[in-house]
Protein backbone atom coordinates (compact mmCIF):
# COMPACT_ATOMS: atom_id res chain seq x y z
CA UNK A 1 0.00 0.00 0.00
CA UNK A 2 2.60 2.23 0.91
CA UNK A 3 4.43 1.68 -1.70
CA UNK A 4 1.50 1.80 -4.11
CA UNK A 5 1.19 5.92 -2.66
CA UNK A 6 5.10 6.37 -3.43
CA UNK A 7 4.54 5.32 -6.92
CA UNK A 8 1.78 7.23 -7.82
CA UNK A 9 3.13 10.26 -5.76
CA UNK A 10 6.22 10.01 -8.17
CA UNK A 11 4.69 9.84 -11.43
CA UNK A 12 2.78 12.83 -9.52
CA UNK A 13 5.49 15.35 -9.94
CA UNK A 14 5.99 15.00 -13.81
CA UNK A 15 1.96 15.71 -14.58
CA UNK A 16 2.85 18.53 -11.61
CA UNK A 17 5.39 20.32 -14.13
CA UNK A 18 3.07 19.28 -17.13
CA UNK A 19 0.27 21.45 -15.74
CA UNK A 20 2.10 24.31 -14.60
CA UNK A 21 4.36 24.59 -17.98
CA UNK A 22 0.86 24.34 -19.90
CA UNK A 23 -0.55 27.24 -17.47
CA UNK A 24 2.84 28.98 -17.97
CA UNK A 25 2.94 30.08 -21.82
CA UNK A 26 -0.58 30.00 -21.60
CA UNK A 27 -1.36 32.78 -19.67
CA UNK A 28 1.53 34.35 -21.49
CA UNK A 29 -0.24 33.98 -25.13
CA UNK A 30 -3.17 35.54 -23.95
CA UNK A 31 -3.78 38.93 -25.56
CA UNK A 32 -3.29 41.93 -22.97
CA UNK A 33 -0.83 42.29 -20.06
CA UNK A 34 -0.90 42.64 -16.25
CA UNK A 35 -0.80 46.70 -16.64
CA UNK A 36 -3.19 47.46 -19.01
CA UNK A 37 -6.12 47.91 -17.08
CA UNK A 38 -3.88 50.81 -15.34
CA UNK A 39 -5.21 54.08 -16.60
CA UNK A 40 -2.66 56.41 -18.35
CA UNK A 41 0.57 54.51 -17.87
CA UNK A 42 3.21 56.52 -20.11
CA UNK A 43 5.32 54.05 -22.73
CA UNK A 44 8.34 54.38 -20.12
CA UNK A 45 6.77 53.76 -17.57
CA UNK A 46 5.10 50.65 -18.46
CA UNK A 47 8.85 49.69 -20.39
CA UNK A 48 10.25 50.28 -16.81
CA UNK A 49 7.55 48.05 -14.90
CA UNK A 50 8.28 45.77 -17.23
CA UNK A 51 11.61 45.61 -16.96
CA UNK A 52 11.16 45.70 -13.10
CA UNK A 53 8.93 42.32 -13.18
CA UNK A 54 11.21 40.58 -15.50
CA UNK A 55 8.61 40.42 -18.36
CA UNK A 56 10.80 42.26 -21.06
CA UNK A 57 13.22 39.13 -20.87
CA UNK A 58 12.29 36.37 -23.55
CA UNK A 59 9.62 33.53 -22.32
CA UNK A 60 12.20 30.73 -22.02
CA UNK A 61 14.42 32.91 -19.83
CA UNK A 62 11.49 34.05 -18.02
CA UNK A 63 10.34 30.13 -17.47
CA UNK A 64 13.83 29.08 -16.42
CA UNK A 65 13.20 32.35 -13.65
CA UNK A 66 10.17 31.12 -12.79
CA UNK A 67 11.63 27.62 -12.35
CA UNK A 68 14.86 28.91 -10.15
CA UNK A 69 12.22 30.86 -7.90
CA UNK A 70 9.48 28.22 -7.41
CA UNK A 71 12.48 25.92 -6.18
CA UNK A 72 12.87 28.24 -3.44
CA UNK A 73 9.39 28.19 -2.88
CA UNK A 74 8.80 32.03 -4.21
CA UNK A 75 6.46 32.77 -6.41
CA UNK A 76 7.45 36.12 -7.15
CA UNK A 77 5.80 39.25 -6.32
CA UNK A 78 2.06 39.87 -7.35
CA UNK A 79 1.75 42.44 -10.43
CA UNK A 80 -1.80 43.65 -8.89
CA UNK A 81 -1.08 43.64 -5.04
CA UNK A 82 2.36 45.99 -4.76
CA UNK A 83 4.70 44.94 -2.37
CA UNK A 84 3.05 41.11 -1.95
CA UNK A 85 4.49 38.30 -2.60
CA UNK A 86 1.99 35.81 -4.00
CA UNK A 87 2.79 32.63 -1.95
CA UNK A 88 1.48 35.05 1.11
CA UNK A 89 -0.89 35.71 -0.29
CA UNK A 90 -1.73 32.25 -1.88
CA UNK A 91 -1.09 31.48 1.49
CA UNK A 92 -3.67 33.65 2.96
CA UNK A 93 -6.71 32.94 0.63
CA UNK A 94 -6.69 29.13 0.52
CA UNK A 95 -6.45 29.04 4.58
CA UNK A 96 -10.19 30.52 4.28
CA UNK A 97 -10.85 28.45 1.28
CA UNK A 98 -9.59 25.46 3.20
CA UNK A 99 -11.58 26.46 6.25
CA UNK A 100 -14.98 27.32 4.47
CA UNK A 101 -14.55 24.31 2.17
CA UNK A 102 -13.84 21.81 5.21
CA UNK A 103 -16.76 22.39 6.47
CA UNK A 104 -18.62 22.03 3.40
CA UNK A 105 -16.69 19.04 2.57
CA UNK A 106 -18.14 17.42 5.99
CA UNK A 107 -21.70 18.42 5.76
CA UNK A 108 -21.95 17.36 2.40
CA UNK A 109 -20.36 13.75 3.41
CA UNK A 110 -22.54 13.26 6.18
CA UNK A 111 -25.79 14.47 5.07
CA UNK A 112 -25.32 13.17 1.38
CA UNK A 113 -24.27 9.63 3.08
CA UNK A 114 -27.34 9.54 5.83
CA UNK A 115 -30.11 10.74 2.82
CA UNK A 116 -28.56 7.90 0.39
CA UNK A 117 -28.33 5.63 3.01
CA UNK A 118 -32.32 6.30 4.28
CA UNK A 119 -33.43 6.56 0.86
CA UNK A 120 -31.77 3.25 -0.03
CA UNK A 121 -33.13 0.90 2.52
CA UNK A 122 -36.27 3.12 3.45
CA UNK A 123 -39.23 2.74 0.77
CA UNK A 124 -42.10 4.12 -0.79
CA UNK A 125 -42.88 8.02 0.23
CA UNK A 126 -39.65 8.28 2.45
CA UNK A 127 -37.63 7.25 -0.04
CA UNK A 128 -39.48 9.38 -2.43
CA UNK A 129 -39.30 12.86 -1.00
CA UNK A 130 -35.55 12.29 0.05
CA UNK A 131 -35.37 11.83 -3.70
CA UNK A 132 -37.55 15.09 -4.83
CA UNK A 133 -35.48 16.52 -2.34
CA UNK A 134 -31.57 15.51 -3.44
CA UNK A 135 -32.97 16.37 -7.57
CA UNK A 136 -33.98 19.63 -6.18
CA UNK A 137 -30.43 20.72 -4.40
CA UNK A 138 -28.91 19.29 -7.45
CA UNK A 139 -30.81 21.96 -9.60
CA UNK A 140 -30.49 24.43 -7.26
CA UNK A 141 -27.62 26.96 -8.34
CA UNK A 142 -25.49 28.57 -5.21
CA UNK A 143 -26.26 31.91 -6.57
CA UNK A 144 -30.22 31.19 -5.84
CA UNK A 145 -29.67 28.99 -2.30
CA UNK A 146 -27.03 32.12 -0.95
CA UNK A 147 -29.49 34.76 -1.02
CA UNK A 148 -31.88 32.83 -0.08
CA UNK A 149 -30.09 31.53 3.16
CA UNK A 150 -29.33 35.21 3.54
CA UNK A 151 -32.94 36.59 3.54
CA UNK A 152 -33.83 34.03 6.10
CA UNK A 153 -31.58 33.43 8.42
CA UNK A 154 -29.58 36.93 8.43
CA UNK A 155 -32.23 39.60 7.38
CA UNK A 156 -35.38 37.43 8.93
CA UNK A 157 -34.45 35.95 11.64
CA UNK A 158 -31.04 37.80 12.61
CA UNK A 159 -28.98 34.34 13.73
CA UNK A 160 -26.28 35.56 11.06
CA UNK A 161 -24.25 38.38 9.56
CA UNK A 162 -25.57 38.56 5.58
CA UNK A 163 -22.17 38.46 4.74
CA UNK A 164 -18.15 38.54 5.42
CA UNK A 165 -15.46 36.73 7.43
CA UNK A 166 -15.01 38.27 10.86
CA UNK A 167 -16.87 36.00 13.28
CA UNK A 168 -16.97 32.09 13.81
CA UNK A 169 -20.38 32.06 13.01
CA UNK A 170 -19.96 33.51 9.39
CA UNK A 171 -18.73 30.01 8.10
CA UNK A 172 -22.24 28.28 8.82
CA UNK A 173 -24.04 30.13 6.24
CA UNK A 174 -21.18 29.65 3.17
CA UNK A 175 -20.61 26.36 3.89
CA UNK A 176 -24.29 25.18 4.35
CA UNK A 177 -24.46 27.14 0.42
CA UNK A 178 -21.44 25.16 -0.96
CA UNK A 179 -22.66 22.51 0.30
CA UNK A 180 -25.82 21.70 -1.11
CA UNK A 181 -25.17 20.44 -4.22
CA UNK A 182 -22.22 18.06 -3.10
CA UNK A 183 -24.51 16.38 -0.54
CA UNK A 184 -27.27 16.36 -2.68
CA UNK A 185 -25.09 14.59 -5.79
CA UNK A 186 -23.64 12.52 -3.15
CA UNK A 187 -26.63 11.48 -1.75
CA UNK A 188 -28.10 10.48 -5.77
CA UNK A 189 -25.23 8.82 -5.92
CA UNK A 190 -25.08 6.38 -2.98
CA UNK A 191 -28.72 5.75 -2.68
CA UNK A 192 -28.68 4.54 -6.56
CA UNK A 193 -25.56 2.30 -5.77
CA UNK A 194 -26.86 1.03 -2.64
CA UNK A 195 -30.05 -0.11 -4.44
CA UNK A 196 -28.37 -1.35 -7.04
CA UNK A 197 -25.84 -3.27 -4.24
CA UNK A 198 -29.23 -4.17 -2.13
CA UNK A 199 -30.83 -5.66 -5.61
CA UNK A 200 -27.67 -7.95 -5.95
CA UNK A 201 -28.05 -12.21 -5.23
CA UNK A 202 -25.30 -11.45 -2.59
CA UNK A 203 -27.56 -9.29 -0.87
CA UNK A 204 -29.87 -11.77 -0.68
CA UNK A 205 -27.53 -14.28 0.73
CA UNK A 206 -27.01 -11.95 3.53
CA UNK A 207 -30.08 -12.28 4.52
CA UNK A 208 -30.88 -15.52 4.24
CA UNK A 209 -28.05 -16.30 6.60
CA UNK A 210 -30.51 -13.89 9.69
CA UNK A 211 -28.12 -10.30 9.35
CA UNK A 212 -30.38 -7.86 10.22
CA UNK A 213 -31.36 -5.33 7.77
CA UNK A 214 -28.85 -2.75 9.34
CA UNK A 215 -26.01 -4.90 8.53
CA UNK A 216 -26.78 -6.36 5.13
CA UNK A 217 -26.91 -2.64 3.89
CA UNK A 218 -23.58 -2.19 5.58
CA UNK A 219 -21.91 -4.66 3.53
CA UNK A 220 -24.01 -3.87 0.29
CA UNK A 221 -22.30 -0.20 1.47
CA UNK A 222 -18.84 -1.33 0.90
CA UNK A 223 -19.40 -1.81 -2.84
CA UNK A 224 -21.57 0.77 -3.03
CA UNK A 225 -19.20 3.53 -1.92
CA UNK A 226 -16.89 3.05 -4.88
CA UNK A 227 -18.92 5.90 -7.27
CA UNK A 228 -18.93 7.84 -4.32
CA UNK A 229 -15.32 8.23 -3.44
CA UNK A 230 -14.49 8.35 -7.26
CA UNK A 231 -16.97 11.28 -7.55
CA UNK A 232 -15.56 13.09 -4.22
CA UNK A 233 -12.02 13.52 -5.51
CA UNK A 234 -12.44 16.22 -8.30
CA UNK A 235 -15.88 17.10 -5.69
CA UNK A 236 -13.31 17.62 -2.31
CA UNK A 237 -10.38 19.34 -4.81
CA UNK A 238 -13.37 21.99 -5.55
CA UNK A 239 -14.90 23.04 -2.66
CA UNK A 240 -11.84 23.08 -0.46
CA UNK A 241 -10.10 25.58 -3.46
CA UNK A 242 -13.12 28.06 -3.07
CA UNK A 243 -15.96 28.38 -5.19
CA UNK A 244 -16.30 32.04 -6.89
CA UNK A 245 -19.87 31.77 -6.74
CA UNK A 246 -20.23 31.39 -2.74
CA UNK A 247 -17.10 33.69 -1.69
CA UNK A 248 -18.75 36.62 -3.90
CA UNK A 249 -22.16 35.93 -2.34
CA UNK A 250 -21.06 36.24 1.06
CA UNK A 251 -18.33 38.82 0.25
CA UNK A 252 -15.57 35.94 1.77
CA UNK A 253 -11.86 36.47 0.64
CA UNK A 254 -11.26 33.30 -0.36
CA UNK A 255 -8.84 31.77 -3.38
CA UNK A 256 -11.97 31.04 -5.66
CA UNK A 257 -12.78 34.90 -6.38
CA UNK A 258 -8.94 35.52 -6.26
CA UNK A 259 -8.02 33.13 -8.78
CA UNK A 260 -10.61 34.59 -11.43
CA UNK A 261 -9.90 38.11 -10.71
CA UNK A 262 -6.38 37.17 -11.10
CA UNK A 263 -7.15 35.75 -14.15
CA UNK A 264 -8.59 38.82 -15.63
CA UNK A 265 -5.96 41.13 -14.57
CA UNK A 266 -3.29 39.09 -16.34
CA UNK A 267 -1.54 38.63 -13.09
CA UNK A 268 0.92 36.17 -14.11
CA UNK A 269 2.52 35.44 -10.95
CA UNK A 270 -1.22 34.71 -9.04
CA UNK A 271 -2.11 32.56 -11.94
CA UNK A 272 0.44 30.51 -11.46
CA UNK A 273 0.25 30.78 -7.39
CA UNK A 274 -3.83 29.38 -7.94
CA UNK A 275 -3.02 26.92 -10.58
CA UNK A 276 -0.48 25.25 -8.35
CA UNK A 277 -3.05 25.19 -5.46
CA UNK A 278 -5.44 23.94 -7.72
CA UNK A 279 -3.14 20.88 -9.21
CA UNK A 280 -1.87 19.63 -6.05
CA UNK A 281 -5.28 19.11 -4.82
CA UNK A 282 -6.74 17.73 -7.75
CA UNK A 283 -3.16 15.49 -8.07
CA UNK A 284 -3.73 14.22 -4.33
CA UNK A 285 -7.19 13.77 -3.84
CA UNK A 286 -7.18 11.52 -6.90
CA UNK A 287 -4.47 9.56 -5.47
CA UNK A 288 -6.42 9.43 -1.99
CA UNK A 289 -9.18 8.02 -4.04
CA UNK A 290 -7.63 5.03 -5.75
CA UNK A 291 -5.95 4.35 -2.31
CA UNK A 292 -9.44 4.31 -1.06
CA UNK A 293 -11.22 2.44 -3.73
CA UNK A 294 -8.16 -0.56 -3.18
CA UNK A 295 -9.13 -0.37 0.80
CA UNK A 296 -13.12 -0.49 -0.31
CA UNK A 297 -12.79 -3.07 -3.44
CA UNK A 298 -9.87 -6.00 -3.76
CA UNK A 299 -9.95 -6.50 -7.48
CA UNK A 300 -9.54 -3.11 -7.63
CA UNK A 301 -6.40 -3.59 -5.69
CA UNK A 302 -5.67 -6.27 -7.79
CA UNK A 303 -6.02 -4.39 -10.86
CA UNK A 304 -3.86 -1.64 -9.60
CA UNK A 305 -1.49 -3.51 -8.63
CA UNK A 306 -1.74 -2.82 -4.45
CA UNK A 307 -0.50 -5.21 -1.91
CA UNK A 308 -1.24 -5.01 1.23
CA UNK B 1 -45.67 -34.49 13.29
CA UNK B 2 -43.27 -33.58 10.60
CA UNK B 3 -40.59 -30.79 10.73
CA UNK B 4 -41.53 -28.96 8.04
CA UNK B 5 -45.27 -28.88 6.81
CA UNK B 6 -46.36 -26.42 4.09
CA UNK B 7 -50.29 -25.99 3.81
CA UNK B 8 -52.09 -24.62 0.89
CA UNK B 9 -49.51 -22.01 -0.29
CA UNK B 10 -50.10 -19.57 -2.35
CA UNK B 11 -48.04 -16.77 -3.72
CA UNK B 12 -49.25 -13.88 -5.91
CA UNK B 13 -46.84 -11.35 -7.64
CA UNK B 14 -48.32 -7.85 -8.58
CA UNK B 15 -46.68 -5.55 -10.94
CA UNK B 16 -47.99 -2.69 -12.86
CA UNK B 17 -51.92 -3.95 -11.90
CA UNK B 18 -51.38 -7.05 -13.39
CA UNK B 19 -51.61 -10.14 -10.43
CA UNK B 20 -49.58 -13.34 -11.49
CA UNK B 21 -50.06 -16.18 -9.56
CA UNK B 22 -46.65 -18.18 -8.94
CA UNK B 23 -48.13 -21.04 -6.68
CA UNK B 24 -51.52 -21.42 -6.40
CA UNK B 25 -52.10 -23.81 -2.99
CA UNK B 26 -49.32 -26.06 -2.11
CA UNK B 27 -49.26 -28.32 0.42
CA UNK B 28 -46.31 -30.91 1.15
CA UNK B 29 -43.92 -31.78 4.25
CA UNK B 30 -40.39 -32.61 5.18
CA UNK B 31 -39.61 -34.65 7.91
CA UNK B 32 -36.32 -34.69 9.89
CA UNK B 33 -33.43 -36.17 8.52
CA UNK B 34 -35.26 -36.42 5.08
CA UNK B 35 -34.02 -35.24 1.73
CA UNK B 36 -37.32 -34.09 -0.58
CA UNK B 37 -36.34 -33.40 -4.49
CA UNK B 38 -38.81 -30.32 -5.88
CA UNK B 39 -38.88 -30.67 -9.69
CA UNK B 40 -40.64 -29.03 -12.67
CA UNK B 41 -39.78 -26.81 -15.33
CA UNK B 42 -38.30 -23.03 -15.45
CA UNK B 43 -41.07 -20.51 -14.02
CA UNK B 44 -43.39 -23.73 -12.13
CA UNK B 45 -42.43 -21.67 -9.29
CA UNK B 46 -39.86 -24.10 -7.64
CA UNK B 47 -37.92 -21.35 -6.43
CA UNK B 48 -40.50 -18.93 -4.61
CA UNK B 49 -41.73 -21.82 -2.82
CA UNK B 50 -38.31 -22.33 -1.38
CA UNK B 51 -37.59 -18.59 -0.89
CA UNK B 52 -40.96 -18.36 1.04
CA UNK B 53 -39.78 -20.86 3.54
CA UNK B 54 -37.44 -18.31 4.86
CA UNK B 55 -39.51 -15.00 3.89
CA UNK B 56 -37.07 -13.95 1.33
CA UNK B 57 -39.16 -12.79 -1.25
CA UNK B 58 -39.72 -8.86 -1.59
CA UNK B 59 -41.55 -7.47 0.86
CA UNK B 60 -42.28 -3.84 -0.69
CA UNK B 61 -45.84 -5.49 -0.95
CA UNK B 62 -45.47 -6.39 -4.52
CA UNK B 63 -45.74 -10.22 -3.08
CA UNK B 64 -48.16 -11.29 -1.43
CA UNK B 65 -48.07 -15.19 0.16
CA UNK B 66 -50.79 -16.94 2.15
CA UNK B 67 -50.83 -20.30 3.93
CA UNK B 68 -49.01 -21.74 6.23
CA UNK B 69 -45.29 -23.15 7.06
CA UNK B 70 -45.07 -24.61 9.93
CA UNK B 71 -41.38 -25.23 11.15
CA UNK B 72 -41.62 -27.43 14.47
CA UNK B 73 -45.11 -26.67 14.88
CA UNK B 74 -44.37 -22.72 14.29
CA UNK B 75 -46.13 -20.48 11.46
CA UNK B 76 -43.15 -19.26 9.82
CA UNK B 77 -45.60 -16.66 8.16
CA UNK B 78 -46.17 -15.31 11.67
CA UNK B 79 -43.30 -14.87 12.47
CA UNK B 80 -41.73 -11.43 13.75
CA UNK B 81 -38.12 -9.70 12.55
CA UNK B 82 -36.25 -11.28 15.12
CA UNK B 83 -37.63 -15.28 15.34
CA UNK B 84 -37.06 -14.39 11.49
CA UNK B 85 -33.76 -13.55 11.83
CA UNK B 86 -32.80 -16.78 13.95
CA UNK B 87 -34.65 -18.85 11.79
CA UNK B 88 -32.68 -17.75 8.78
CA UNK B 89 -29.43 -19.81 8.39
CA UNK B 90 -29.65 -21.09 11.81
CA UNK B 91 -32.98 -23.39 11.40
CA UNK B 92 -33.12 -23.26 7.58
CA UNK B 93 -30.10 -22.63 5.28
CA UNK B 94 -29.87 -21.71 1.87
CA UNK B 95 -27.76 -22.44 -1.46
CA UNK B 96 -28.51 -20.40 -4.43
CA UNK B 97 -27.62 -21.31 -7.71
CA UNK B 98 -25.52 -19.06 -8.59
CA UNK B 99 -22.11 -18.88 -6.57
CA UNK B 100 -20.33 -16.31 -8.04
CA UNK B 101 -23.23 -13.41 -7.60
CA UNK B 102 -24.22 -15.34 -4.06
CA UNK B 103 -21.07 -14.02 -2.68
CA UNK B 104 -20.25 -10.60 -1.62
CA UNK B 105 -17.07 -10.02 -3.85
CA UNK B 106 -15.22 -7.38 -1.16
CA UNK B 107 -15.34 -9.71 1.61
CA UNK B 108 -13.26 -12.63 1.94
CA UNK B 109 -15.20 -15.98 2.08
CA UNK B 110 -13.80 -16.45 5.61
CA UNK B 111 -15.15 -13.47 6.68
CA UNK B 112 -18.76 -14.41 4.77
CA UNK B 113 -18.51 -17.65 6.77
CA UNK B 114 -17.79 -15.62 10.07
CA UNK B 115 -20.43 -13.54 9.66
CA UNK B 116 -23.18 -16.69 10.14
CA UNK B 117 -21.02 -18.54 12.78
CA UNK B 118 -20.96 -15.06 14.55
CA UNK B 119 -24.66 -14.58 14.25
CA UNK B 120 -26.17 -17.91 15.03
CA UNK B 121 -23.34 -19.45 17.57
CA UNK B 122 -22.66 -16.65 19.98
CA UNK B 123 -20.99 -19.73 22.37
CA UNK B 124 -18.20 -20.36 19.45
CA UNK B 125 -15.17 -19.04 21.14
CA UNK B 126 -12.67 -19.48 17.96
CA UNK B 127 -14.97 -18.30 15.19
CA UNK B 128 -11.90 -18.89 12.81
CA UNK B 129 -10.92 -22.04 13.65
CA UNK B 130 -14.73 -23.17 13.47
CA UNK B 131 -14.59 -21.86 9.84
CA UNK B 132 -11.58 -23.20 8.37
CA UNK B 133 -13.19 -26.50 9.89
CA UNK B 134 -16.36 -25.62 7.64
CA UNK B 135 -14.54 -25.12 4.86
CA UNK B 136 -12.83 -28.36 4.70
CA UNK B 137 -15.85 -29.97 5.90
CA UNK B 138 -16.77 -29.23 2.66
CA UNK B 139 -13.67 -30.81 0.33
CA UNK B 140 -11.44 -27.51 0.19
CA UNK B 141 -8.00 -28.09 0.60
CA UNK B 142 -5.57 -25.55 2.57
CA UNK B 143 -8.52 -24.20 4.25
CA UNK B 144 -6.68 -21.84 6.71
CA UNK B 145 -5.00 -20.04 3.61
CA UNK B 146 -8.21 -19.67 1.96
CA UNK B 147 -9.62 -18.36 4.40
CA UNK B 148 -8.47 -14.88 3.26
CA UNK B 149 -9.31 -15.15 -0.33
CA UNK B 150 -12.20 -13.32 -2.03
CA UNK B 151 -14.76 -14.58 -4.15
CA UNK B 152 -12.87 -13.80 -7.93
CA UNK B 153 -9.93 -15.79 -6.58
CA UNK B 154 -12.20 -19.12 -6.63
CA UNK B 155 -13.17 -21.36 -9.23
CA UNK B 156 -17.06 -21.74 -9.64
CA UNK B 157 -17.14 -25.34 -8.44
CA UNK B 158 -15.04 -23.68 -4.89
CA UNK B 159 -17.45 -20.98 -5.25
CA UNK B 160 -20.33 -23.20 -4.31
CA UNK B 161 -18.75 -25.28 -1.90
CA UNK B 162 -18.14 -21.84 -0.11
CA UNK B 163 -21.66 -21.30 -0.17
CA UNK B 164 -22.40 -25.13 1.32
CA UNK B 165 -19.75 -24.59 4.41
CA UNK B 166 -21.50 -21.04 5.29
CA UNK B 167 -25.18 -22.75 5.31
CA UNK B 168 -23.67 -25.82 7.09
CA UNK B 169 -21.50 -23.25 9.67
CA UNK B 170 -24.76 -23.08 11.69
CA UNK B 171 -26.09 -26.79 11.96
CA UNK B 172 -29.35 -25.92 10.18
CA UNK B 173 -32.43 -28.30 10.48
CA UNK B 174 -33.16 -27.83 6.83
CA UNK B 175 -30.58 -27.10 3.99
CA UNK B 176 -32.56 -25.66 1.13
CA UNK B 177 -30.56 -25.91 -2.45
CA UNK B 178 -31.88 -24.38 -5.21
CA UNK B 179 -30.33 -25.58 -8.42
CA UNK B 180 -27.01 -25.89 -6.70
CA UNK B 181 -25.42 -27.41 -9.67
CA UNK B 182 -26.99 -25.49 -12.28
CA UNK B 183 -24.11 -22.88 -13.06
CA UNK B 184 -21.66 -25.27 -12.91
CA UNK B 185 -19.93 -28.04 -15.68
CA UNK B 186 -20.59 -31.25 -15.56
CA UNK B 187 -17.77 -33.24 -13.54
CA UNK B 188 -18.54 -30.32 -10.73
CA UNK B 189 -21.84 -30.78 -10.74
CA UNK B 190 -21.50 -34.52 -9.82
CA UNK B 191 -18.55 -33.78 -6.83
CA UNK B 192 -21.22 -30.96 -5.56
CA UNK B 193 -23.96 -33.92 -5.60
CA UNK B 194 -21.41 -36.23 -3.76
CA UNK B 195 -20.92 -34.08 -1.77
CA UNK B 196 -24.56 -32.80 -0.67
CA UNK B 197 -25.26 -36.42 -0.12
CA UNK B 198 -22.06 -37.31 1.86
CA UNK B 199 -22.99 -34.08 4.68
CA UNK B 200 -26.65 -35.39 4.47
CA UNK B 201 -25.40 -38.64 5.65
CA UNK B 202 -23.37 -37.64 8.03
CA UNK B 203 -25.65 -34.77 9.65
CA UNK B 204 -28.78 -36.12 9.73
CA UNK B 205 -30.36 -33.04 8.44
CA UNK B 206 -32.93 -32.82 6.28
CA UNK B 207 -32.86 -30.97 2.44
CA UNK B 208 -35.11 -29.87 0.18
CA UNK B 209 -33.18 -30.15 -3.51
CA UNK B 210 -34.42 -27.79 -6.30
CA UNK B 211 -33.92 -29.13 -9.71
CA UNK B 212 -35.30 -29.23 -13.32
CA UNK B 213 -32.95 -32.27 -13.85
CA UNK B 214 -34.58 -35.84 -12.55
CA UNK B 215 -31.32 -37.13 -13.17
CA UNK B 216 -29.25 -35.92 -9.99
CA UNK B 217 -31.62 -37.18 -7.67
CA UNK B 218 -31.62 -40.36 -7.63
CA UNK B 219 -29.64 -41.58 -4.51
CA UNK B 220 -29.82 -38.11 -3.24
CA UNK B 221 -33.63 -37.68 -2.41
CA UNK B 222 -35.85 -40.09 -0.94
CA UNK B 223 -38.95 -38.52 -2.47
CA UNK B 224 -39.87 -36.10 -5.14
CA UNK B 225 -42.27 -33.47 -5.48
CA UNK B 226 -43.33 -32.63 -9.30
CA UNK B 227 -44.35 -28.97 -9.74
CA UNK B 228 -46.27 -27.51 -13.12
CA UNK B 229 -47.38 -24.30 -13.91
CA UNK B 230 -47.79 -23.24 -9.59
CA UNK B 231 -48.94 -26.72 -8.68
CA UNK B 232 -47.65 -29.67 -6.88
CA UNK B 233 -49.33 -32.14 -10.16
CA UNK B 234 -47.19 -35.73 -8.32
CA UNK B 235 -45.29 -37.10 -5.41
CA UNK B 236 -44.15 -39.78 -4.23
CA UNK B 237 -40.88 -41.81 -3.54
CA UNK B 238 -38.49 -41.47 -6.43
CA UNK B 239 -38.54 -44.45 -7.42
CA UNK B 240 -41.71 -44.83 -7.80
CA UNK B 241 -41.93 -41.68 -9.78
CA UNK B 242 -39.23 -42.55 -12.19
CA UNK B 243 -40.46 -45.90 -12.80
CA UNK B 244 -44.46 -45.47 -12.96
CA UNK B 245 -44.93 -41.96 -13.41
CA UNK B 246 -48.79 -41.33 -13.25
CA UNK B 247 -49.21 -37.86 -14.51
CA UNK B 248 -48.65 -36.81 -18.63
CA UNK B 249 -46.33 -33.64 -17.53
CA UNK B 250 -44.06 -36.22 -15.05
CA UNK B 251 -44.34 -38.68 -18.07
CA UNK B 252 -42.66 -35.88 -20.40
CA UNK B 253 -40.35 -34.73 -17.85
CA UNK B 254 -38.95 -38.35 -17.50
CA UNK B 255 -38.48 -38.71 -20.98
CA UNK B 256 -36.62 -35.85 -21.19
CA UNK B 257 -33.44 -37.06 -19.20
CA UNK B 258 -30.62 -37.61 -21.24
CA UNK B 259 -29.44 -41.18 -20.87
CA UNK B 260 -25.85 -42.18 -20.71
CA UNK B 261 -24.42 -44.27 -24.00
CA UNK B 262 -26.81 -42.75 -26.24
CA UNK B 263 -25.47 -41.16 -29.39
CA UNK B 264 -26.15 -37.29 -29.12
CA UNK B 265 -28.46 -35.89 -26.16
CA UNK B 266 -32.00 -36.95 -27.27
CA UNK B 267 -33.73 -33.39 -26.63
CA UNK B 268 -37.42 -33.80 -26.56
CA UNK B 269 -40.13 -30.99 -26.63
CA UNK B 270 -42.21 -31.16 -24.71
CA UNK B 271 -46.00 -30.61 -26.06
CA UNK B 272 -48.31 -29.47 -23.86
CA UNK B 273 -51.37 -29.37 -25.22
CA UNK B 274 -50.93 -32.73 -25.51
CA UNK B 275 -50.10 -32.69 -21.22
CA UNK B 276 -53.53 -30.99 -20.75
CA UNK B 277 -55.43 -32.98 -22.76
CA UNK B 278 -54.18 -36.07 -21.41
CA UNK B 279 -54.53 -34.60 -17.51
CA UNK B 280 -58.33 -34.21 -18.21
CA UNK B 281 -58.18 -36.94 -19.21
CA UNK B 282 -57.34 -38.56 -16.07
CA UNK B 283 -59.25 -36.54 -14.10
CA UNK B 284 -56.72 -34.38 -13.08
CA UNK B 285 -57.74 -30.34 -12.28
CA UNK B 286 -56.89 -27.14 -13.40
N1 LIG C 1 -39.78 -11.03 -7.97
C1 LIG C 1 -40.75 -11.47 -8.80
N2 LIG C 1 -41.64 -10.59 -9.32
C2 LIG C 1 -42.61 -11.01 -10.18
N3 LIG C 1 -42.75 -12.28 -10.57
C3 LIG C 1 -41.91 -13.20 -10.09
C4 LIG C 1 -40.85 -12.84 -9.19
N4 LIG C 1 -40.16 -13.96 -8.90
C5 LIG C 1 -40.76 -14.96 -9.58
N5 LIG C 1 -41.80 -14.52 -10.29
C6 LIG C 1 -42.70 -15.32 -11.13
O1 LIG C 1 -43.05 -16.47 -10.43
C7 LIG C 1 -43.07 -17.60 -11.29
C8 LIG C 1 -42.30 -18.74 -10.68
O2 LIG C 1 -40.93 -18.39 -10.64
P1 LIG C 1 -39.82 -19.31 -10.00
O3 LIG C 1 -38.59 -18.52 -9.95
O4 LIG C 1 -40.31 -19.88 -8.75
O5 LIG C 1 -39.68 -20.47 -11.08
P2 LIG C 1 -38.71 -21.72 -11.00
O6 LIG C 1 -39.59 -22.91 -10.97
O7 LIG C 1 -37.75 -21.58 -9.89
O8 LIG C 1 -37.99 -21.64 -12.40
P3 LIG C 1 -36.44 -21.85 -12.74
O9 LIG C 1 -36.28 -23.29 -13.00
O10 LIG C 1 -36.26 -21.05 -13.98
O11 LIG C 1 -35.65 -21.35 -11.61
C9 LIG C 1 -42.52 -17.17 -12.62
O12 LIG C 1 -43.59 -17.10 -13.54
C10 LIG C 1 -41.98 -15.79 -12.37
O13 LIG C 1 -42.26 -14.95 -13.47
MG1 LIG D 1 -35.66 -21.16 -9.79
Amino acid sequence: MIRYALRRIIFAVPVFFIIITAVFFMVRFVPGGPFDRERQLSPETLAALNAYYGLDDSLPVQYVKFLKNLSRGDLGPSYKYQNRSVTELVREKAKVSLELGGAALAIALTVGLACGAVSAMGRGRLSGALDAVSLAGICLPAFVVGPVLIWIFSLKLGWFNAMGWREARDIVLPSVTLALFYAAWIAKLFKDSEARELAKDYSRTAIAKGESPLRVAAEASRAALSPVVSYLAPAAAGMLTGSFVVESIFNIPGLGKFFISSALDSDYTMIMGCVMVYAIFIICFNILADIALALLNPRVAKELGVRK
Amino acid sequence: MSMLSVENLKISFKSGGRVTEAVKGVSFHVDKGESVAIVGESGSGKSVTAMSLARLLPRDGSCEVSGRALFDSEDIFQMNPKELRALRGGKIAYVFQEPSTSLNPVFSVGEQIAEAVRLHRPEVKDVRACVVEALEEVGIRRAAERYSAYPHELSGGMQQRVMIAMALSCRPRLLVADEPTTALDVTIQKQIIDLLREILKNRGMSMILITHNFGIIRGLCSRVLVMFRGRIVESGPTEEILYNPKHPYTKALIACIPRLGRSGERLVSIDYEKIDREARELGYAY
